[in-house]
C-alpha cells in the first residue's frame, strides 16, 4: 500500500476520462466488449492524460444493466425496471456471476490485462451499493427518510433488501476485479449526497447516513485492504459536511469529490494518508458560456495554490468522469488542455504563481 | 387552530396525523375546500418557503408532499367540482434520452402543493408526447427538465416542435435541471428557468401573472 500510493503521489492531474476518449471511436459498443480492447483504451487514456493510473470507463449504469440480464428484463425496459416488492437477494446473489456479463467481463479482463504492466496502476471500477439501491427502487428517498424516523413501513423493507442485493453484486464485483489484479478500485457512490439523504435529519441525531451509506463503504474498504487495494472514493454530489467528514473518516487512499466542495477548506477533515482528488467544475465543459477555456485555466491554478498551501497530497482533476456531448467534443479538449496548461505552468515555477502567470498562454 | 395543526403535521411530513386531522376538521364543519387551501397547502408553503432557504432539503419535501397526499386522498371524494378547481394546469416532463426523475417528481409535488393541476409525462419524454399532452390538457405551463449535458438538447428541440406544432404561444415554458442555466433557456427560447423545485412554483406565478 506504501508503494502505491508512492506511485499515485507522483501524480499532478489527470482528469476522469477514459469513457471521453471512447466517444471518439466510431465503434465504442466493440471496445466495451472486448478486455483488450478496453485494456488498449485505459493505456491510451494514460498516455494521453500522462498518468499511470488506468481506470476503466465509469459507466455507472452496468451493474443494474448484468442485474437485469439476470432477472431477464431486456434493454428497453432496463432503464425503468424497478423492484416493487423485495427481491430473493440469497437467490439472485447466488446466480450472479460477473464474469457472465459482457461488460463486466471486458473490464475484469482488461484489469487483468494491465495488471503485470509495472509503468501502470490497473484500476477497477465499481457504482457504489447505495447508488446502485437507488437505481432499483421507484422511489429511493422517502423510504431512507422513514428509516432515519425509526419507521419499517413495507417501503423501507424493499429498500433495505435491494440495498442488501446492490450490496452483494458490488462486493462480487470488486472481488473478481480484485483477483484479475486491481490495485486501486474506484468506487462511485455519487448519490450519498444531500439530495437522497436530509442533513437536517442527520443534524437531528438520525444515524441513517452511517447505516445506509458508511458501513457498506466500510466493509468494501475492508476487502479492498485484505487484497493490498486502494479505496479511490468517488462522490460528486452535494455533500453537507457531516458527509463530506463521514466519507473522509473512511480514510481512503484516494478522495475524490464534486465541484461544490471548496477542497482547501475540506482538508482539515481529510487524512494525511488521503490523497485528494478534484474537482475542476467538469460537468460544464461542454458550455463556453458557462465556463471559458480562461476560467479553467484560472480555476486550476486556484486548486493548484490552493492546495499546495495545505501540503496535502493532491491530483488536479475532473469533478466527476468526462462525459462527450455530442458537438461540443473540442470544446471539452480544449478545457482539459487549459488544466494541463495550468499544471505545467504551476509546477515548472515550483509552486510560486505570479499574476502575470495567471493568464492563459497559448 | 386545526387548520394550523394540519399544517404542521404537513411541515412535519406526519401522512397518518394529516388523516386522522382532516376527519377530525370534517366532523368538526370545515368544507374540504377550506381544508386544502388552508391547511394543506399552507402546509406545502411553508416547505416551499423552507427549502428556498436550504432549511429543509429534498427528501424533508418528498415526506411533505407524501402527507399532503394523504390529506388530499381523504378529501377527494367530497370535492365538488369548483373545489377542484386549479390555479393552472401545469404538463411536466423529463425530456427524450434523459431518464432522471427526482427533480422532476419534486418539482411536480411542489406544484400540487401550490394547487395547480399537474399532468406528469414522466421520463424519457418525446417532444411529440409534449404536443399531445398539450392538445388533450390545455395546459397554460409546460416543464421540461433534463440532468445530463447531453440531454439537453433535446429541451431545444421539443421547443422548436411546440413552435412547428403551432403550440408555442398557448403556454409559457420552464425549464429546469442541474445542468440547465437561465442563459440556456433563453438561447432555446423557453420563457423562464427555475434553479430549485420550489423557484419553478414562483416562476410559473411569475410568467402567469397569479399573485
Amino acid at each position: 500500500m506504501v508503494d502505491l500510493r508512492k506511485k499515485l503521489s507522483v501524480i499532478k492531474a489527470m482528469p476522469l476520462a477514459t469513457g471521453f476518449i471512447l466517444a471518439e471511436d466510431p465503434d465504442p459498443e466493440e471496445i466495451r466488449r472486448s478486455g483488450l480492447k478496453l485494456a488498449d483504451l485505459m493505456q491510451e487514456s494514460c498516455q494521453r492524460f500522462e498518468t499511470p493510473l488506468a481506470v476503466p470507463i465509469m459507466d455507472l449504469s452496468l451493474e443494474k444493466h448484468a442485474l437485469c440480464a439476470l432477472l431477464g428484463i431486456n434493454k428497453e425496459q432496463e432503464a425503468r425496471f424497478h423492484f416493487e416488492t423485495k427481491p430473493n437477494v440469497s437467490e439472485l446473489l447466488a446466480k450472479f456471476d460477473p464474469l457472465l456479463h459482457c461488460y463486466l467481463r471486458a473490464n475484469i479482463e482488461a484489469i487483468a490485462s494491465l495488471a503485470g504492466a509495472d509503468h501502470y496502476i490497473a484500476a477497477g471500477m465499481s457504482i457504489g451499493p447505495f447508488s446502485l439501491m437507488t437505481k432499483l427502487i421507484a422511489d429511493p428517498i422517502t423510504p431512507v427518510y422513514l428509516a432515519g424516523m425509526g419507521m419499517r413501513d413495507e417501503s423501507v423493507i424493499v429498500c433495505d433488501e435491494v440495498l442488501a442485493l446492490s450490496m452483494g453484486l458490488v462486493k462480487k464485483y470488486i472481488a473478481a476485479q480484485l483477483d484479475a489484479g486491481a490495485k486501486i478500485i474506484v468506487l462511485a457512490e455519487p448519490a450519498a449526497n444531500m439530495v437522497y439523504l436530509s442533513p437536517k435529519q442527520i443534524d437531528e441525531g438520525s444515524n441513517v447516513y452511517k447505516r445506509y451509506i458508511l458501513e457498506n463503504l466500510l466493509e468494501l474498504h475492508s476487502i479492498m485492504k485484505a487484497k493490498g487495494a486502494g479505496l479511490f472514493l468517488h462522490c460528486c454530489g452535494d455533500l453537507s459536511a457531516d458527509m463530506l467528514k463521514g466519507l473522509a473518516g473512511l480514510e481512503p487512499l484516494v478522495l475524490s469529490l464534486g465541484s461544490s466542495r471548496v477542497l482547501w477548506e475540506d482538508e482539515e477533515y481529510i487524512a494525511s494518508g488521503t490523497i485528494i482528488y478534484g474537482n475542476l467544475p467538469s460537468k460544464k465543459f461542454f458550455s463556453n458560456t458557462e465556463l471559458t477555456v480562461e476560467d479553467v485555466y484560472t480555476l486550476s491554478l486556484e486548486l493548484l495554490s490552493q492546495m499546495e498551501r495545505t501540503r496535502h497530497d493532491f491530483i488536479l482533476g475532473t469533478e466527476c468522469d468526462l462525459l462527450s456531448v455530442p458537438g461540443c467534443h473540442q470544446v471539452i479538449a480544449d478545457k482539459i488542455d487549459a488544466m494541463y496548461r495550468a499544471k505545467d505552468n504551476f509546477y515548472s515555477k515550483g509552486g510560486d504563481i505570479s499574476d502575470t502567470s495567471r493568464t492563459l498562454t497559448h | 387552530m386545526i387548520m394550523q395543526e394540519i399544517s404542521k403535521a404537513v411541515v412535519e411530513g406526519k401522512a397518518p396525523v394529516v388523516e386522522e386531522l382532516i376527519k377530525r376538521a370534517l366532523d368538526e364543519g370545515y368544507s374540504p375546500g377550506e381544508l386544502i387551501q388552508k391547511g394543506l397547502i399552507a402546509g406545502m408553503a411553508v416547505v416551499g418557503e423552507r427549502f428556498k432557504k436550504n432549511e429543509f432539503y429534498v427528501p424533508e419535501v418528498l415526506i411533505a408532499a407524501r402527507a399532503m397526499k394523504a390529506g388530499l386522498a381523504a378529501l377527494e371524494p367530497l370535492l365538488s367540482e369548483h373545489e377542484l378547481e386549479p390555479v393552472a394546469t401545469l404538463i411536466i416532463g423529463t425530456v427524450q434520452g434523459d431518464l432522471h426523475d427526482i427533480g422532476k417528481n419534486l418539482v411536480a409535488m411542489m406544484f400540487e402543493g401550490a394547487g395547480f393541476k399537474v399532468i406528469d409525462l414522466g421520463i424519457d419524454v418525446k417532444p411529440s408526447q409534449f404536443v399531445e399532452a398539450i392538445e388533450t390538457y390545455k395546459p397554460e405551463i409546460v416543464a421540461l427538465s433534463a440532468l445530463l449535458t447531453t440531454t439537453m438538447p433535446a429541451m431545444a428541440e421539443t421547443v422548436d416542435t411546440l413552435k412547428i406544432s403551432g403550440l408555442r404561444e398557448q403556454v409559457k415554458v420552464i425549464v429546469g435541471g442541474a445542468p440547465v442555466t437561465d442563459s440556456y433557456a433563453s438561447k432555446i427560447g423557453a420563457d423562464g428557468y427555475a434553479h430549485d423545485a420550489s423557484s419553478a412554483v414562483d416562476k410559473a406565478r411569475e410568467l402567469l401573472e397569479i399573485d
